[in-house]
């Protein structure tokens, strides 16, 4: 620790300088600007009154801004309690509508363009699908209801037998 | 047994009664502080007002009722350093983003000096004594020129152990810092504002 450091913290905490540490401030220039300002410190320091009516203004604009905050903090709140109770109907009415589907069997109503067809569309659309047996891949496609196609040309295969036409 | 009425009531009383306590002798102090931290009235009367609401909403906080003055100005201390570290935040901002500092109202009237009444005439005297008022007057404008360059804590730390001249474990129960921590905001304000003022001489 430097003789300037310890002239430092000795006026920083207020004590007073021995007679060694005043011969180096005499001879340091650095030491005589820092103890120069305290003396300048104290001197900027604002003896200026507060304007007049200090004490009703400031009692009346902090009963304000506490009005203000509470009223914040009361909107805040009811907008968070009602987004909460918005949210919580949602998530009711989903599960609402998903336990119904599961009980009753029914299919959810629909909601878009992608969902599967109706189940009484299903076999003629299959059938016409499959009819298309023009490719070999097409023909080897496991998906075809192959034992539907099988039972139809039997029938008509037995017809043809017994002499009549289909 | 008190009502939930009740228990309102008591606590709106301490809350008013509170607020009349610290509006008149705390709040003086306050201000005082708060003008020599800010530099102009406006800001300092905001400080006040914010601390006094402050106060009043924290009131659980207060332990024993005699510490209320010292206390408040704890909260007078913090608002300003608040304000100080905005400022100095928007003028950051401001000066990358648009090329120059934000400018305020309140911010374009240099701070008054102490003592600036007609009692000193700047001009037209050779006495000595009036020459060596003018050179403090110009060595204190100077310092409070360099003291805005100073970071919040270090400049807090000086305008209240000298500015107010408090001891400095009560600086450091104001900065809410450790007494070895204010004493190092003072040693290195002092060294800063030390070499500030040399390169304004």
């Amino acid at each position: 620790m430097s003789r300037c450091d310890v002239i430092a913290e000795a006026l920083v905490m207020g004590e007073p300088l021995t007679a060694d540490d005043q011969a180096h401030v005499d001879g340091c220039a650095a030491c005589q600007g820092l103890t120069a300002l305290p003396g300048l410190l104290a001197a900027s320091a604002s003896a200026a009154p507060p304007r007049p009516g200090f004490s009703a203004r400031m009692m009346a604009a902090a009963r304000e801004r506490i009005g203000q905050r509470r009223r914040r903090r009361f909107a805040t709140f009811t907008f968070a309690l009602a987004a909460a109770a918005a949210s919580a109907v949602a998530v009711d009415r989903r599960f609402i509508r998903h336990d119904q589907h599961s009980t009753t069997g029914a299919t959810p109503p629909d909601d878009g363009a992608d969902d599967d067809p109706a189940p009484d569309e299903l076999p003629v659309s299959a059938a016409l699908e499959s009819a298309q047996i023009d490719s070999y891949d097409r023909a080897m496609a496991p998906v075809a209801p192959w034992d539907d196609i099988e039972q139809s040309v039997r029938n008509d295969n037995a017809l043809r037998r017994k002499g009549g036409h289909p | 047994m008190a009502t939930g009425a009740t228990l309102t009531v008591t606590v709106t009383d301490a809350r008013s009664r509170l607020l009349a306590e610290l509006a008149d002798g705390p709040a003086r102090r306050g201000y005082g502080i708060a003008y020599d931290l800010l530099g102009n009235r406006a800001e300092a009367e905001e400080a006040v007002q914010e601390a006094l609401a402050r106060a009043c909403e924290n009131l659980d906080d207060l332990r024993e009722p005699g510490a209320a003055p010292g206390w408040f100005l704890r909260i007078v201390t913090t608002t300003c350093l608040r304000t100080l570290r905005r400022r100095r935040l928007r003028k950051a901002v401001f000066g990358r983003f648009f090329g120059g500092e934000e400018v305020r109202e309140t911010e374009e009237r240099p701070r008054a000096l102490p003592g600036s009444g007609d009692e000193v005439p700047l001009h037209g005297t050779t006495s000595a004594r009036a020459d060596h008022e003018l050179s403090d007057r110009r060595d204190i404008a100077a310092l409070l020129g360099n003291l805005e360059s100073l970071p919040a804590k270090q400049r807090a730390a000086l305008v209240l152990r000298y500015g107010h001249d408090l001891p400095v474990p009560e600086v450091a129960s104001m900065l809410g810092v450790e007494l070895a921590t204010a004493k190092t905001h003072l040693v290195r304000g002092l060294a800063r504002l030390r070499e500030l003022m040399e390169t304004s001489r």
